[in-house]
């Protein structure tokens, strides 16, 4: 492109205009324009409509400033679940040169202590449910079977004391002392199955019936949360 | 006369730019309070940029809150070469591309910009752009409710690859280059379609302001 011979055309023009355009071809592109009105005034349009776009984005950017500060609400919230500490130091908390407290052995050896209940209560906490599960199905299947004692001619319980005489004819090892026996499990025992649940555990158990005659059985299902979630918990 | 345009006013100011290099390195290390600063020096201009593109404000303040978000994600990758903002653009940006593709909305298709641009030749006949179309004062017309809404419009109007490049260099000063990075396409397509995002604009502002065969505001 030389000045006198070629005529830019308007995309020439908008390069120059965006800075694209270097050297001779800038220098050829400014020097047209200088002397061409309806170059010029393509120009002129294409710095308006810069303008115009420009001012336009800026004031509906402008009317959403209040809801751009509520923003920062949500953004905090996610990435402090990314796993950043929240206890970072601050900016004006870093301008501040830090002295290394002192700390007494007491101190040190007080917070060691705390650690390890802490950790405990930790222990405690993860296998709070299992524990909790476990002991209200022992205590579910106890149920089952004193109920299911109360039908029989043995008395109620999971195990009885037998008080046959002894050879003698006595009860008991020496007159008078009460007889030690044997206990012997009346009830069958306790079948107990873990069950896989989702986000939780689970346990069956399964009692048969005492009677001869009776095949039929007793189970407990008891499932317990991992956490406090209510709905959809299998 | 004419000069170059001068770069876009929401253009990076570098005088503190020390400083934010500083809040950088201090977000890397987790300091949220300097993450937040980051953010309300940005946020507005992140908007801007996304609401250019994707046209709607809760969708842009979606695509804001997503892009700060991901620059915390990956910030510890962030390696200081470019300023924050120039690294939180390119994030805006693609969000805001993405979100165009995910909505799929019909559009028009930029056949502008195969049929037009032909490398080393010039674009003339339809190819021109209008001479003056908009009055002698830009900022006195964006007083007018009406020509904002005609402006919110015609830029509706355009095809999301043109809106997306228009914003870049209007809002960004981006360079031809700058833009082909960050549209993954050549320095060529990023002209051509600048061109027509501008001639495009021009013709829906003047069928807004004086119906399709209207007479052009002096």
């Amino acid at each position: 492109m030389t000045a006198n011979a070629i005529k830019p055309t308007d995309v020439e023009i908008m390069m120059f205009l965006d800075g694209e355009l270097e050297g001779e071809e800038a220098k050829v592109v400014e020097s047209y324009l200088e002397g061409n009105e309806e170059a010029a005034s393509v120009a002129a349009s294409i710095g308006q409509l810069s303008e115009l776009v420009r001012g336009s984005v800026e004031l509906e950017a402008d009317a959403a400033e209040d809801k751009l500060a509520g923003l920062w609400a949500g953004i905090d919230s996610a990435i402090s679940s990314n796993g950043v500490s929240k206890d970072a130091p601050s900016v004006t908390a870093a301008a501040t040169p830090s002295v290394a407290p002192i700390v007494s052995i007491q101190a040190k050896a007080e917070e060691r202590a705390t650690e390890a209940l802490v950790e405990k209560a930790g222990w405690f906490g993860g296998w709070q449910s299992h524990v909790m599960a476990g002991a209200l199905a022992a205590a579910a299947a106890l149920l089952i079977m004193y109920t299911q004692r109360a039908d029989t001619k043995a008395p109620a319980g999971v195990a009885e004391r037998q008080n046959s005489p002894n050879p003698n004819g006595q009860v008991g090892t020496r007159p008078n002392q009460p007889s030690i026996v044997p206990v012997v499990l009346r009830s069958n025992a306790p079948e107990v199955e873990e069950l896989e649940v989702y986000d939780g555990s689970g346990v069956i158990m399964t009692v048969a019936s005492d009677a001869e005659s009776d095949d039929a059985a007793s189970a407990v299902i008891w499932i317990s949360s991992d956490t406090d979630l209510v709905a959809d918990p299998i | 006369m004419n000069k170059p345009l001068p770069k876009a006013s929401l253009r990076h100011d570098d005088t503190n730019e020390v400083d934010e290099k500083e809040l950088v390195r201090m977000a890397k290390a987790g300091d949220h309070e300097a993450f937040r600063q980051l953010f309300e020096r940005h946020n507005r201009r992140a908007y801007a940029l996304a609401l250019g593109v994707v046209r709607n404000p809760d969708d842009a303040l979606d695509v804001v809150q997503e892009g700060f978000i991901k620059a915390h994600r990956y910030l510890p990758k962030f390696e200081g070469t470019s300023s924050f903002y120039t690294w939180l653009y390119r994030i805006v940006m693609n969000l805001a591309i993405d979100h165009l593709r995910k909505r799929k909305r019909a559009k028009q298709v930029d056949f502008n910009d195969a049929l037009s641009h032909i490398e080393g030749e010039g674009l003339v006949g339809e190819d021109s752009l209008l001479p003056k179309i908009l009055g002698a004062d830009p900022s006195k017309s964006l007083m007018r409710r009406e020509m904002r809404e005609h402006l919110r419009l015609a830029m509706g109007q355009l095809s999301d690859n043109h809106r997306s490049v228009l914003m870049m260099r209007e809002l960004e000063g981006l360079s031809y280059e700058e833009m082909a990075d960050a549209m993954k396409c050549s320095k060529g397509t990023i002209m051509s379609r600048l061109f027509h995002a501008r001639k495009n604009m021009q013709q829906h502002l003047l069928e807004l302001m004086d119906g399709p065969t209207g007479v052009a505001e002096a």
